[in-house]
């Protein structure tokens, strides 16, 4: 007897892959990419996002090997966590800064066993060692264009104690007006990381993956409440503390990350708050200038915790009333 | 707006438009029917004749053993030459009656039930339904005379139009050219079950059977409200617990059956085939299907006797009976891959579908995004339901709700990372039932 072959139900599937949704990721972060080479130096950027990029990929390729899991290198992961390393770095970066960066962050990933298994956001890692192995080449800020040296307007602003001295001190480097600050802080024209700055870009690529529903709106809608809610109870300038740092950049793209944050729609508020609140503690009372990216890694810790719980099924409210 | 559901559900593409227009047309019956004992729920049916028996269209030939079993009958007339094990979809093999045809197409005289003022009883009715074998036609092959008898009294009716399967237009076209014996069937099963209101629930990729359904009932006259409901394109719209949510917005508990919140389900074909039953007195021999899939060339809406093998509807289809691809009986999401091509039509197929049988998925590392968790019409955890099964975690599957899976298949159908995360729960669900029983 002739046997067909055959298969369990469902037999046909969306289409919809792992590199489908890492390719999309990354297609959301070229706005972000291409403003910072525009604004920073098309060859100086695009040499670090070549040098991050081909170094995770490579990285992975050659750990997946030693580590002997699959091969899954090409799956835009690699690639994506390298991009996204590139983009939170200083547009001052030495060329070694990424390949190291990259380097720690496939680490990371392929050390708890790959793909999914990893607690800790990979490019945020990478970001955090450079931030602590070479802290004067990881935090020399430029303007763009002109690529004089500057400091962040967050810096400076945590510099006079968030006071009113603080906010003056912003204005002045910003164009002399407050009007005219908001307008370099919402087009980006201040010192910062390469991809972090520019937000319409950020926004673009994010809204890119609202609606083609790779991303839901929870966690980075919480994140941002919260800091909204937070400075306004700090009484600090709600302007300056979204758009001078790298908060929107970690809201949109990276405590969105599936692995690290958690599986349920409401712990997901519960993540993205978590980090908001992190992230305004350390910058206002902390010693560090920012604090984005130990945020997100601390509430990475904590989302293995918040994936124990279980949802209940539908229908299960009911039976419980009725009892 | 039209009704769903919720949470969770996906948009198909609904690969209906190559059948949708045509006709139901008569498939001719064929040399040789294999007629499986066992096309309903519970436990198979017991052959009552043997090989050199003569049978008649309808005879009896497989009777119902215990409650949730069901009657099985000779779909052609004919002499009975194999009382033996044939292919069947679910158990590999199981008991079969095949009958050779004599093509003289005799009727199996159906003695009269007893009949006051034409009208018959309640306990009439349900035993009409049971001796005629009827049982759930969308898939779930429930005994019809069960559903129709609930312990708790009931006080809506649903119709099961919404044929939410991609590729089936079975239940479509016999809403469009059987409208008045679904008609009489839903009067019929209203003499039986005194509900106050019948809701057709059809899905709005089907607007035609909507509009022709709703001009009919405004025409009509009927003991209690009946009215058509059009449900968002969106699957599992027709699943019963689902359906029954977006009609009526109740939500059946975990652990109870529709009828516990006043509620029965019955699907468009079951519904003439018991009008069929009681007023034609015709057991269930045969049913429509959709023949269609990327490997037949000529789709078509086929009337079919029950116990034809399926290849002869694929030769019949133009497709190929040499290397067909996957065949599956029922639609592409919760449907049946059979492993041969003698595999009969049995009382609960929807469809024969072919399918390019070379596709390979891939299972590669779970990514964690939380799709199969945001779209489970069920609102179950997929996700971690894999993680258990896949180390045999069982403690985890009871607080899972493992076996509140209704096997939809969209957790596998949406998983990035390709993982068969249907089967997994499956693995879950079979152990989980294990433990329930030897408790």
């Amino acid at each position: 007897m002739n046997l067909l072959s055959i298969s369990s139900s469902p037999h046909i599937r969306s289409g919809i892959t792992t590199r489908n949704i890492m390719l999309s990721v990354c297609a959301a972060l070229l706005p972000s990419a291409v403003i910072g080479m525009a604004y920073y130096g098309w060859w100086q950027i695009g040499l670090l996002l070549v040098i991050g990029v081909l170094t995770a990929v490579l990285s992975e390729a050659i750990l997946q090997k030693i580590l002997h899991i699959p091969f899954s290198y090409l799956d835009g992961s690699a690639a994506l966590t390298g991009l996204l390393l590139v983009l939170t770095i200083s547009p001052m970066s030495p060329w070694w800064m990424p390949l190291i960066g990259s380097f720690v962050a496939i680490l990371s990933k392929q050390v708890f066993g790959g793909m999914g298994q990893n607690p800790f956001n990979p490019a945020l890692i990478g970001r955090a060692t450079l931030l602590l192995s070479f802290p004067i080449e990881s935090t020399q800020w430029i303007m763009p264009y002109s690529h004089v040296t500057t400091a962040t307007p967050l810096n400076l602003y945590k510099m006079a104690n968030f006071g009113s001295e603080g906010l003056n001190q912003v204005v002045a480097s910003l164009g002399g007006t407050l009007q005219l600050a908001y307008r370099s802080l919402l087009l980006g024209l201040r010192g910062g990381s390469i991809g972090e700055i520019c937000f319409p870009a950020m926004l673009i690529g994010f809204l890119f993956l609202l609606f083609t529903k790779v991303v839901s709106w929870r966690i980075t809608c919480s994140y941002l409440v919260t800091v909204i809610v937070l400075s306004l109870l700090f009484k600090l300038d709600v302007v300056v503390m979204l758009l001078s740092g790298g908060i929107v950049f970690g809201a949109f793209f990276m405590a969105t990350d599936y692995v690290t944050s958690p599986l349920l729609p409401k712990n997901q508020l519960i993540f993205g708050f978590g980090v908001g609140f992190i992230n305004m503690i350390i910058r206002r009372f902390s010693g560090m200038p920012e604090g984005t990216t130990f945020a997100i890694l601390i509430m990475n810790i904590i989302t293995p915790l918040l994936d124990q719980s279980i949802k209940k099924p539908v229908g299960f409210v009911q039976e419980v009333k009725k009892l | 707006m039209s009704k769903t559901f919720f949470p969770g559900g996906i948009h198909l593409k609904d690969s209906k438009e190559r059948t949708r227009d045509l006709p139901i047309e008569l498939f001719k019956d064929p040399e040789v029917v294999v007629i499986l004992m066992s096309q309903h729920l519970g436990k198979p049916a017991k052959p009552i004749v043997q090989a050199g028996d003569k049978v008649k269209i309808g005879q009896l030939i497989g009777e119902a053993q215990g409650d949730f079993s069901a009657n099985v009958h000779a779909s052609i007339s004919g002499e009975v030459i194999k009382v033996a094990p044939a292919p069947h979809p679910v158990s590999i093999e199981d008991m079969a009656v095949t009958i050779q045809n004599d093509h003289q197409s005799e009727w199996y005289q159906t003695p009269n039930v007893k009949k006051e003022n034409g009208l018959f009883s309640r306990e009439e009715l349900l035993e009409i339904i049971k001796k005629n074998g009827i049982v759930g036609m969308g898939g779930a092959t429930f005994p019809a005379h069960i559903k129709l008898n609930p312990r708790n009294p009931v006080d809506t009716l649903i119709i099961n139009g919404a044929e939410c399967e991609p590729y089936l237009t079975c239940d479509f076209r016999l809403m469009m050219e059987q409208s008045d014996a679904l008609l009489n069937g839903i009067r019929t099963i209203l003499e039986l079950l005194p509900v106050k209101q019948v809701i057709i629930g059809i899905e709005e990729n089907k607007k035609e059977a909507i509009e022709q359904l709703k001009t009919q009932i405004e025409k009509a006259v009927f003991s209690v409200q009946v009215r058509v409901e059009a449900l968002q394109e969106k699957y599992p719209q027709g699943a019963e617990k689902n359906l029954i949510f977006a009609l009526t917005k109740r939500t059946v508990p975990v652990g109870k059956l529709p009828f516990d919140i006043g509620v029965v389900v019955q699907n468009v074909a079951t519904v003439i085939a018991i009008y069929e039953a009681v007023h034609l007195k015709k057991p269930l021999i045969d049913r429509v299907l959709t023949v269609t899939g990327y490997g037949i060339k000529e789709p078509k809406n086929l009337r079919v006797k029950i116990g034809t093998p399926v290849q002869e509807l694929i030769a019949y289809c133009q497709g190929n009976t040499e290397n067909p691809g996957k065949v599956v009986f029922g639609g592409p999401m919760m449907g049946v891959a059979i492993r041969s091509l003698e595999t009969p039509i049995m009382k609960a197929t929807s469809g024969v579908l072919v399918l390019n049988g070379n596709i390979s998925y891939q299972e590669n590392q779970c990514i964690r995004c939380g799709k199969c968790i945001e779209n489970c019409p069920t609102g179950l955890m997929p996700v971690k339901i894999t993680e258990s099964a896949k180390i045999g975690e069982y403690i985890q599957y009871e607080k899972l709700f493992v076996t509140s899976c209704i096997e939809c298949g969209v957790c596998s159908y949406n998983c990035p990372a390709g993982i068969p995360i249907l089967n997994y729960i499956r693995l879950a669900k079979a152990e989980q039932m294990k433990r329930r029983n030897q408790k």
